[in-house]
């Protein structure tokens, strides 16, 4: 069986509704409260096997964190199954609790007075990890997020970044067999954002941990994912690799051509019964060419009509592509 | 097992190394403790003024109760009280995190609570040490067993005290309102549980109500243990009460949480 399998997952909100502002609302939602639902997650199925690096993708709003927190057991579905290593999280809890890392980025799981040493002490207890595993564990997460210099400091007094890369090594600690990532890059520079990369990737590699990671920054997702998941509205709108994911959704790519001599002009074209949208500064010939269309066929329709010193095909970048997808 | 109890200790000895940063605070207290103390001991100077006893309370037992109660009350004035504990982890959102953690939430939250009493039950021990030797008045019980059921009694007032104010910080989560439930959750407790007037000054009726109530056994019970004020049978019956309510409390708290997870878990807290 796949290490996590969800099937027909749902969750529903129920929010009071403030009856208009001011006093007169005040006095109203005193007497009645109306409810209103939010749904949250509508019918997601996927499974996800052992080792599986999963890019987990969405709008605002989308439901991830949702999603994630069901998984870790921490909200309980209103509909349909999880299993996580054969569990039920939301009823074991605990036990599933062994099995899984997690990094919230917008919070810490770490003791904010505490020095990190100490809170990475208290977690070996709490996660009864063997001394040897510990020490090795740290000694390794040390060099590889590079936090030599403030595992002594409270981590109140850490940076966004610093306080970052200690969280994910403290979700690492315990040898997890699976990783959620919920925003794991969320206000980080260049260089944070690397070694965090970095630190997961030679992880998932090294120790097969299976990693879901959610994430606005599609750099995160291409570096990393092997799969996406899509979700918008809670609803699942593509599972598959990246490259599927241009197949499916690429709606133009650019087709550039570099012309011998400046001085020829364009003059349109048509292909398919379609008409190419184009654009020429100097010697640089821009066609916007539908998915629809073969990139081959128009570019030797090209080559044979006009001067062509050079060609190249610029893919549509991911940002535009998840773009697409979520405005649909 | 070793490694089940070193996870608690654990939560235990940071808690109780956090609290020696807030020593002035311990200072402020011990200040406003002795300050309770005269005031409560100029009032009853006047009422024993032109009497002997009351209800078979007298003087030196009037102020041994006013020293060794005031002093269950340092043990008890959790710096960070379980309900402050509790209540600021669902405002803030933390007890999702508190969740993905392979520990038990109350038993947490206990020994947490635990290590910052650490220090309160130091000074307390010491305040009655020093008010024994300095004191003439100040009664010392006379056989070893009245102290030993003195301090088992004093374990149950502080585990029915625990879960009595995690029940408060529970109910946070449906008033969102902190303070309101501290502050009356206070009163109840100094007042019904004979830290202010020993119970035995009551009214016969009152005492009948209070003895159907769990509070007098947080500070009315041990004390009177200590002051030798019932026979060994007594005494018995009064621990078993004590364990009793202690049972009953946890069983009662530990529903409540249930219900405020299982109000997080279907609706996100
Ligand atoms: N505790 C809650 N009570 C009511 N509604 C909630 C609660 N938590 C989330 N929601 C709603 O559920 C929907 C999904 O939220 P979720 O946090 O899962 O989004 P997300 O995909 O993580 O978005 P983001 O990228 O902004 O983090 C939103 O419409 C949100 O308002
Ligand atoms: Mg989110």
């Amino acid at each position: 069986m796949s290490q996590i399998v969800v099937n027909d997952l749902h969750k529903d909100f129920y929010v009071n509704v403030s009856k208009g502002s001011g006093v007169t609302g005040m006095v109203k939602s005193l007497f009645s409260r109306e409810k209103k639902t939010v749904e949250a997650v509508k019918g997601l199925d996927f499974k996800i096997e052992e080792g599986e690096m999963v890019g987990f993708l969405g709008p605002n709003g989308a439901g991830k964190s949702t999603t994630i927190k069901m998984l870790t057991g921490i909200l309980t579905p209103s509909n349909g199954e999880i299993s996580v290593c054969g569990l039920t999280p939301c009823k074991k809890r605990q036990q599933n609790a062994k099995n899984i890392g997690v990094v919230f980025g917008q919070r810490t799981q770490l003791w904010w007075d505490l020095p990190v040493k100490e809170s990475f002490l208290l977690l070996k207890k709490m996660y009864e990890i063997e001394t040897g595993t510990y020490e090795d564990n740290i000694a390794y997460f040390t060099d590889l997020l590079d936090m030599e210099d403030f595992l002594d400091r409270p981590v109140r007094q850490l940076s966004l970044g610093q306080r970052m890369r200690c969280d994910l090594a403290a979700a690492f600690l315990h040898n997890p067999k699976i990783i959620y990532l919920d925003e794991p890059t969320i206000g980080l520079d260049i260089t944070s954002k690397k070694r965090i990369r970095e630190c997961i990737k030679e992880t998932n590699r090294k120790r097969k941990t299976t990693i879901i990671l959610t994430t606005h920054d599609m750099a995160d997702v291409e570096q990393l994912a092997d799969r996406v998941m899509v979700i918008n509205h809670g609803k699942m709108v593509y599972d598959g690799d990246m490259a599927g994911l241009q197949q499916q959704y690429r709606r133009s790519r650019n087709v550039v051509f570099t012309l011998k001599d400046s001085r020829v002009a364009f003059t349109g074209f048509r292909m398919d019964n379609q008409r190419i949208e184009w654009q020429q500064r100097a010697e640089e010939l821009i066609l916007k060419v539908p998915a629809s269309v073969s990139a081959g066929e128009m570019i030797s329709l090209v080559m044979a009509q006009y001067p062509v010193e050079d060609v190249r095909i610029e893919e549509t970048p991911i940002e535009d592509i998840i773009e697409e997808i979520y405005n649909q | 097992m070793r490694k089940k109890a070193d996870k608690y200790l654990g939560l235990l000895w940071i808690r109780m190394r956090a609290s020696v940063q807030y020593r002035f605070s311990f200072v402020s207290g011990i200040i406003s403790t002795l300050l309770q103390i005269a005031i409560q001991y100029a009032i009853w100077t006047q009422v024993f003024k032109n009497r002997v006893s009351i209800n078979g309370f007298e003087r030196a037992d009037m102020f041994t109760y006013l020293l060794v109660s005031q002093s269950l009350l340092i043990i008890f004035s959790f710096r960070n009280a379980p309900e402050r504990m509790i209540s600021q982890k669902i405002k803030q959102g933390d007890i999702a995190l508190e969740l993905i953690h392979p520990v038990q939430f109350t038993l947490a939250r206990f020994f947490e609570n635990l290590g910052d009493s650490v220090m309160n039950i130091g000074i307390a021990i010491l305040f009655v040490v020093v008010c024994g030797c300095v004191f003439p008045d100040f009664i010392v019980p006379k056989s070893i067993g009245s102290v030993l059921m003195f301090l088992l009694s004093v374990c149950f007032s502080y585990l029915i005290m625990f879960f009595i104010s995690a029940m408060a910080g529970y109910l946070t989560f449906f008033t969102m309102n902190f303070w309101g439930i501290y502050n009356a959750k206070k009163a109840i407790v100094d007042f019904l549980s004979g830290a202010l007037i020993p119970i035995a000054l009551f009214p016969e009726s009152v005492r009948w109500i209070f003895s159907y109530l769990p509070f007098q056994n947080i500070v009315y019970t041990p004390v009177m243990i200590f002051l030798e004020k019932y026979t060994m049978r007594e005494c018995g019956v009064q621990l078993l009460i004590q364990c009793i309510w202690m049972i009953v409390l946890m069983c009662l708290n530990e529903w409540v949480y249930k219900v405020s997870v299982r109000r997080i878990s279907v609706n996100g807290g």
